[in-house]
Parts: structure tokens; sequence; C-alpha cells
């Protein structure tokens, strides 16, 4: 009976024993393994990081090409005016001082043609400033490399504002109907327009007629007045 | 002596081997062991009083554990916390055999 009873203990302390370290190990796996919940989050971290990387390598590699232009040049004592010229050429293109052609669309808006009912507000009939502004944010989003509206172009201090009846861009008032000229891929340029639930379709939604026209080769004209700069001053010396 | 041995045996014996509980049910296997370390405290109890039955002790263990990981099992599967109630209970239970073993162990060897 004795010897029964021992036996019995015994077996019970064993299960016992087993079922403790199993679950000491297992607590410690599922401590071990709530980092693992960070793994998808911190993949996409480095996937961004990676990509990063890959385009200011690239960004290197071309400024060193380009450093190494400008020494086979001088060395060489010549061209280095041309050189100069062509980064001139390429400043002026990014400052809208130069007209500039290329493979695009035209996007024409006028104000909506459906009759107003009574009891409507006809302002939601027009075009205003935010739609401008949200179409030429769109065509900047999909790529676009030079936009003009109504034959003003688009530079990086230029506004797009209400301005009565009218809108001001450039400080110059332009009314409907509105041409808006953006070079770019104009796959790419309509497609950004037409998505679902996109600027097109809200447009539509308020009546206003949208034109968009592909154009193998339209002309984007310069910015016609003089640039100013009464306060900034570019930093010398620093990085 | 032999089920200190046992016990040691048993520990060793889980950490060697690479048996792993899936994550999933380690919640239940915690309840199972507080019910099963409920128990072997109840049945050092039992001993000390001289009451102890092996086959009481020996089934209470087993159905006391699985019953234990079951209940919370279905607790989780009804969305109520039943598992509280089993730690709730077992706690209570332990903190109490544990005092009795006290008791025991005291008026049993040192108040002869």
């Amino acid at each position: 009976m004795k010897n029964r009873t021992q036996i019995t203990l015994s077996i019970v302390a064993l299960l016992l024993g087993l079922l403790i370290a199993m679950q000491l190990r297992s607590t410690n796996d599922v401590y071990n393994a709530m980092p693992d919940l960070r793994v998808t989050e911190m993949r996409a971290v480095l996937m961004e990081t990676i990509r990063q990387n890959q385009l200011l390598t690239r960004e290197l590699e071309e400024a060193r090409d380009k450093l190494r232009q400008y020494e086979e040049t001088a060395m060489r004592g010549e061209g280095i005016l041309e050189l100069i010229q062509n980064e001139l050429q390429n400043a002026r293109m990014l400052a809208g001082l130069v007209d500039v052609q290329g493979e695009g669309l035209v996007i024409t808006l006028t104000d909506s043609q459906a009759p107003s009912l009574p009891g409507d507000n006809p302002n939601v009939y027009l075009v205003h400033d935010e739609d401008l502004l949200k179409l030429v944010n769109v065509l900047s989003a999909a790529g676009a490399e030079a936009i003009s509206v109504n034959e003003q172009r688009l530079l990086a201090t230029s506004e797009i504002h209400c301005a009565g009846p009218t809108i001001s861009i450039n400080n110059v008032r332009v009314g409907a109907p509105f041409v808006i000229k953006a070079i770019g891929n104009a796959e790419t340029l309509e497609s950004a327009l037409r998505m679902r639930d996109g600027i097109i379709d809200t447009l539509k939604f308020y009546g206003i007629g949208v034109q968009v026209k592909r154009e193998a080769n339209l002309v984007v004209p310069a910015y016609k007045r003089p640039v100013r700069f009464d306060y900034a001053q570019p930093v010398t010396g620093g990085k | 002596m032999l089920p200190i041995i046992a016990l040691l045996l048993g520990i060793a014996l889980g950490h060697l081997t690479k048996i792993h509980i899936p994550a999933a049910l380690a919640p239940y296997m915690s309840v199972a062991l507080l019910a099963a370390l409920d128990s072997v405290l109840g049945g050092v109890r039992a001993n000390l009083e001289g009451k102890f039955d092996d086959l009481i002790f020996f089934s209470g263990f087993f159905s006391n554990a699985l019953l234990a990981g079951a209940l919370a099992f279905l607790g989780d599967q009804l969305g109520v916390n039943l598992y509280m109630a089993a730690i709730f209970a077992f706690g209570v239970r332990l903190f109490q055999n544990l005092a009795l073993i006290r008791r025991l162990i005291v008026d049993k060897w040192f108040r002869q």
C-alpha cells in the first residue's frame, strides 16, 4: 500500500514537472515571438530605405559623371562654356523661362451648361480656383514637367487665386473657359485625371464641362514677366 | 523521496525534449497547470491529515487539469473569461491548502 502511494505520487510528480517545464518554455516562446508582429512593418521600412539608397546611389553616380566631364573639359581647356550653357538651359526650363514643347494633355474646363434650378446655389456650377488647384496638383503628382493655364506658365511662385468672377494666375486675371496644358507622359497624366472618384469625376458631378485631349506635340509658353527676388537671397558658404 | 526525484526528472525531461505547445494552447495549458498544482498540494494536505487516497488523488489530478483546460477553452469560445474563474477558484484553494499544510506541519513536528 505504501509502495503504491509512492508510485502514484511519483507518476503525478513526473507529469507535473513535465508540464511546468513545457509551460515555461512555451511562455518563453510567446515572449520571444512578440517582435515577429512588427516584422511586416519593419520590412516596409527596409524596402523604402533600400529604394532610397538606390536612388541616392544613382544620383551620386550622375554627379561623379558630371564632375568627370568638367574635369576632362577643364584639362582640354575647351567646351566648358558649352557645358555651362547646357546647365543654364536646364535651369531655365525648370524655372519656366523658356517655351517648352513635347507630348502632353490639353484640358479644357467650362462652366456648367446645365440650366440652374430654382433654389440651387449658382456657385457650384462655376469653375473655382480650388478646382484648378486640385487639377494642377494631380497633374504635378502624375509627373507633369511643365503646366500652363490659359497661357500662364505655372512657376514655383505662381498663385491660383480667386479674384471675383475671374481667377488670378501669375497676377493675371483669367476667366472661363480654362485651357490647361501639361507636358508629360500623356497616358499617365490622363489616367491620373480619370481615376475613379478622381478629379474629373468630381468636376463632372457638378456639371462642369471637362474635355481632355492628348497631343503628341504641344507648346507650353514661357513665363513672360521678369523674375525678381526682393527678399530671398542665396545662401553662400553654407551647405 | 521518490516523488521529489520524479519531479526533478520531469522538469529535466520537459527541458530536454523538444515538445512544443502551440502558442494558441498556452493559455489553457497554464490553467491546467494551476489545477494540477492545486491537486498536488491537496494531496500533500490529505497525506498530512492521514486521509490520503491514491485513487482519488490520481483521478483528481487528471480530471482537474483537463476540466480546467476545457473550461477555459469553452469560455474563450463563448466569449466569457471563464479561465478567470478557474484561476480564482484554484488560486484560492491553493493558498488554503498551503495554509493548512503549514498548520499541520507546525502541529505535527513542533507541538509534540
